[in-house]
């Protein structure tokens, strides 16, 4: 256990990334719980903002707008006080101003091999159909928004461990194992 | 001069599939061209039916490629549809990767005219009558998801965002 002082989340806000099927939603609904801070989660607070999925938000807007929505869900969470716990859609580490705001979160990375990921995505039951690409499409974001994570990362964990492990050393690292 | 246009496949979230199209009122170069490009890209294996937005014309024409029977329709309309349903997955270009049991008319009749203005009748059963439904919905700017069961579409909008989210569109 570290003892220094800028160990844990302090008053900082929390931020949990990763590609797509890290489990950022899990581990951060439990950081959420165990700092007793509020959550915020882009899918299901768009759904209780303007009461529809993001996948409508694409259909009705473009996939660019649910992006834009995505980008200002992670600034305008970022920015509260008290801080919260943030599961940060995937596509926010692009965003220069989001990889700003970032700097002054304790940032948690889920860090998974691709081909993890892909098969937790081509085995979901509602993903029907589409496997070969589904691998070389994440090896791909994987590679472009790496070098990003590692910017932002405070902790790296391994996502690809147990469920149960993830969400251990997820509480340690922000100091809610204590 | 009639420019070799690549006509791309638009994507879901692209606003040309959710305005319906207009009437083709009168048969020039660009209307020939929008028809070469239909029937070109429609002959690809594995496709049924294109409708012109899907390719970014938001004209009322489509082509079809079912079982062989290669066409085009201008200004189509589905006259007639039988009563008894037809169950079975369907798929849209525009929402690559992704096929969903959607009920549709068994049979279906669809009117409209083709370059010379000569009246046009397309009708069939099983993927004909899916066909002619899907590409007449395209051009009324639907897309073949509104058209399903309420739990096979919460299910449907899931793999979208996924499908979104992993950057595949």
């Amino acid at each position: 256990v570290s003892g220094s002082t800028d160990a844990g989340a302090g008053q900082r806000p929390v931020a949990v990334l990763g590609l797509m099927g890290a489990g950022k939603t899990t581990v951060a609904s439990a950081l959420a719980e165990a700092l007793g801070r509020p959550l915020r989660d882009s899918d299901p607070d768009l759904r209780a903002a303007r009461g529809i999925d993001a996948a409508v938000l694409a259909e009705q807007e473009g996939p660019d707008a649910l992006h834009r929505w995505e980008a200002e869900h992670a600034l305008a969470a970022l920015a509260e006080r008290p801080p919260v716990v943030l599961a940060a859609a995937a596509s926010c580490i692009e965003v220069p101003e989001c990889r700003a705001a970032l700097d002054k979160a304790l940032v948690l990375w889920l860090d998974a091999p691709p081909a993890v990921l892909a098969e937790r995505f081509v085995s979901g039951s509602h993903r029907p159909r589409f496997g070969q690409e589904v691998a070389a499409l994440v090896a791909e974001q994987d590679g472009r928004r790496r070098p990003l994570l590692e910017q932002v990362a405070d902790v790296r964990l391994d996502a690809s461990a147990a469920a149960d492990e993830v969400r251990a050393a997820a509480l340690a690292a922000v100091g809610a194992d204590r | 001069v009639t420019a070799v246009a690549v006509r791309t496949i638009r994507v879901f979230g692209d606003p040309v599939l959710r305005e319906p199209a207009a009437p083709v009122t009168g048969v020039d170069d660009g209307v020939r061209a929008l028809v070469r490009d239909l029937l070109e890209t429609v002959a690809a294996p594995g496709r049924a039916g294109l409708a012109a937005p899907q390719i970014g014309v938001g004209l009322r024409a489509f082509s079809y490629n079912v079982d062989g029977e290669v066409g085009y329709v201008l200004n189509p309309r589905i006259t007639a549809l039988s009563e008894q349903g037809q169950d079975g997955d369907e798929g849209c270009l525009s929402v690559p990767g992704l096929w969903f049991p959607t009920r549709r008319a068994a049979w279906a009749r669809c009117e409209g005219t083709d370059l010379d203005g000569n009246p046009v009748v397309v009708e069939g059963e099983g993927l004909m009558a899916r066909c002619l439904q899907h590409e007449v919905d395209h051009l009324d700017g639907l897309l073949y998801l509104s058209r399903l069961e309420p739990a096979v579409r919460r299910q449907a909008m899931r793999a979208v965002r996924d499908q979104l989210e992993v950057g595949a569109w």
